[in-house]
């Protein structure tokens, strides 16, 4: 005859554990959804994503521990080599440690979001994934670049996407013979044309200095970030035709070199210059 | 409007730009011009018209000359507010665009550098007694200022959103606006559900169901901060 009170007894406590387990994992996986789409509402999908692998890992790490002490194991000493086991492991992983505190300094920080394009220490991209230990980037020549969150972090960060217009200064030189004025005229013509120029902010003309060998002129105009690189272009080749249209001199440094006062050809050359 | 028959071709000139739309059979539209050669596949009573809508973006219209209220004071004006013509090939509900002409390239940016909006730039024309031939739409401008002191308006900006779209006998109206002068640079804008008592035989081209005024507060910055960062 089969002893059912003996079996209940032998497998009461696999049983137990089996269910706390399996509900404890269903359960861990619901709160850590809730608790990520919560996060995600409040503070953006990266934050959220976080929050429930954290949320997860906490719940499931409980329910272990739950499902183990129904077999009357003493945690105490799993727990205390845990300890000594996590001092360890932070020892061995610091700076994966220092990452990962770095990571959650960005996300709360917000220097700048998924999408956006960043300039870290000289070195531009567009922001692929922020996670807990690096940062990715694919960067404007098309490389994927991973970097650890502690060199993001304490790294000088530009974000070039924050804002919808940017400033486009252009500085340009004329000649000490020209005429400041008719330059002046000359410079708010190619500005007031070129349609990718804003007309609020007003643009800036202003003269900035006596150059080496040039009156400074320095360009302000404010443009929206889409087009900052055409504009650029296009106002770069327009002023310089407009100054040419008008005649007016961009002048430039003169470097004469010579190789050697014995020959006779370069001797010949600085004659005929001379001359000239 | 123009109807397109069956085996028929069609001319449109269109702001320059010449449209040949030929229907090869019924289920089919070939539309050529100088830069484009499509076929459209559309079926029906088919015709060819120019619409009107909006621009996209709020408009920043600057007056050339500013605007000197006296206290206590209101001006009428119509004001010039221009509009996109949209080349449509359309049958019963169902459109589509062939081309758009857009007149205003310029814009401006509305607010501080770092949090604003960006405007389509219009300079300001407008009539003071009656309105002004134009093939854009004209909006009735009512600026007030209650004050005891004058005040001085040299800019607004206008919300398409908020404005319908009226085509009477004598040009294409918009609903009534307000401008309430409150401060240098700083005033409320007044959406109204009317539009000009002079419009002779209004028929509605844009609907926004526009029941109740609106009023929106602008300020421009008074120190030309924007201004002031671009130095």
């Amino acid at each position: 005859m089969i002893d059912l009170y003996n079996i209940y007894t032998q497998y009461t406590s696999p049983v137990k554990a089996f269910l706390i387990l399996a509900v404890g994992l269903v359960a861990s996986r619901i709160i850590s959804n809730l608790a990520g789409k919560l996060i995600t509402s409040r503070l953006g999908s990266h934050i959220g994503g976080v929050t429930k692998n954290i949320v997860f890992y906490i719940f499931l790490f409980t329910t272990i521990i739950a499902s183990l002490e129904v077999f009357d194991i003493d945690l105490t000493g799993i727990l205390a080599a845990a300890g000594i086991l996590g001092i360890v492991i932070g020892f061995a992983a610091q700076a994966s440690v220092s990452n990962i505190i770095s990571g959650f300094f960005l996300i709360a920080d917000k220097p700048f979001e998924i999408g956006e394009a960043i300039e870290i220490e000289g070195q531009g991209g567009y922001v692929l994934d922020i996670s807990l230990l690096s940062t990715k980037i694919r960067t404007f020549d098309n490389r994927y670049m991973r970097i650890p969150n502690s060199t993001v972090a304490n790294a000088r960060i530009v974000n070039l996407s924050r804002y919808e217009i940017r400033r486009l200064d252009i500085t340009v030189g004329i000649a000490y013979k020209e005429d400041i004025q008719k330059a002046c005229e000359v410079l708010d013509s190619v500005i007031k044309s070129n349609e990718n120029v804003l007309m609020e902010p007003e643009p800036l003309t202003i003269i900035t200095r006596f150059g080496e060998s040039s009156i400074d002129f320095e360009i302000r105009v404010w443009i929206q970030r889409s087009v900052l690189f055409t504009a650029r272009s296009e106002l770069i080749k327009e002023i310089k035709n407009a100054f040419d249209d008008a005649g007016i001199e961009i002048p430039f440094p003169h470097r004469t070199v010579y190789f050697g006062s014995e020959n006779a050809a370069i001797a010949n050359l600085v004659k005929k210059h001379d001359q000239i | 409007m123009q109807k397109l028959e069956n085996d028929a071709v069609l001319q449109i000139d269109f702001f320059g730009k010449k449209y040949i739309f030929e229907r090869v059979n019924p289920f089919t539209v070939r539309i050529s011009s100088g830069t484009l050669d499509t076929v459209a596949s559309f079926s029906g009573e088919l015709s060819v018209a120019m619409k009107k809508e909006f621009y996209v973006r709020p408009y920043l219209i600057k007056f050339k000359d500013s605007l000197r209220l006296a206290p206590k004071s209101q001006l009428k004006l119509f004001l010039k507010l221009p509009l996109v013509t949209k080349l449509v090939l359309e049958s019963g509900q169902k459109s589509l665009e062939v081309d758009r002409h857009i007149e205003y390239n310029r814009t401006a940016w509305h607010g501080e550098v770092h949090r604003g909006v960006l405007c389509t730039y219009v300079e300001a024309e407008f009539a003071f007694d009656k309105p002004f031939q134009t093939r854009d739409a004209l909006v009735p401008l009512r600026i007030l200022n209650k004050s005891e002191v004058p005040r001085e308006i040299s800019k607004i900006v206008i919300e398409p959103e908020n404005l319908f779209l009226v085509e009477g006998d004598n040009g294409m109206f918009t609903n009534k606006v307000y401008i309430l002068a409150i401060a240098s640079n700083e005033f409320s804008v007044e959406y109204g559900t009317k539009t000009s008592a002079m419009v002779i035989n209004p028929r509605i081209l844009i609907d926004r169901k526009i029941s109740i005024a609106r009023t929106v507060l602008i300020r421009f910055d008074r120190f030309g901060i924007a201004r002031e960062l671009g130095i």
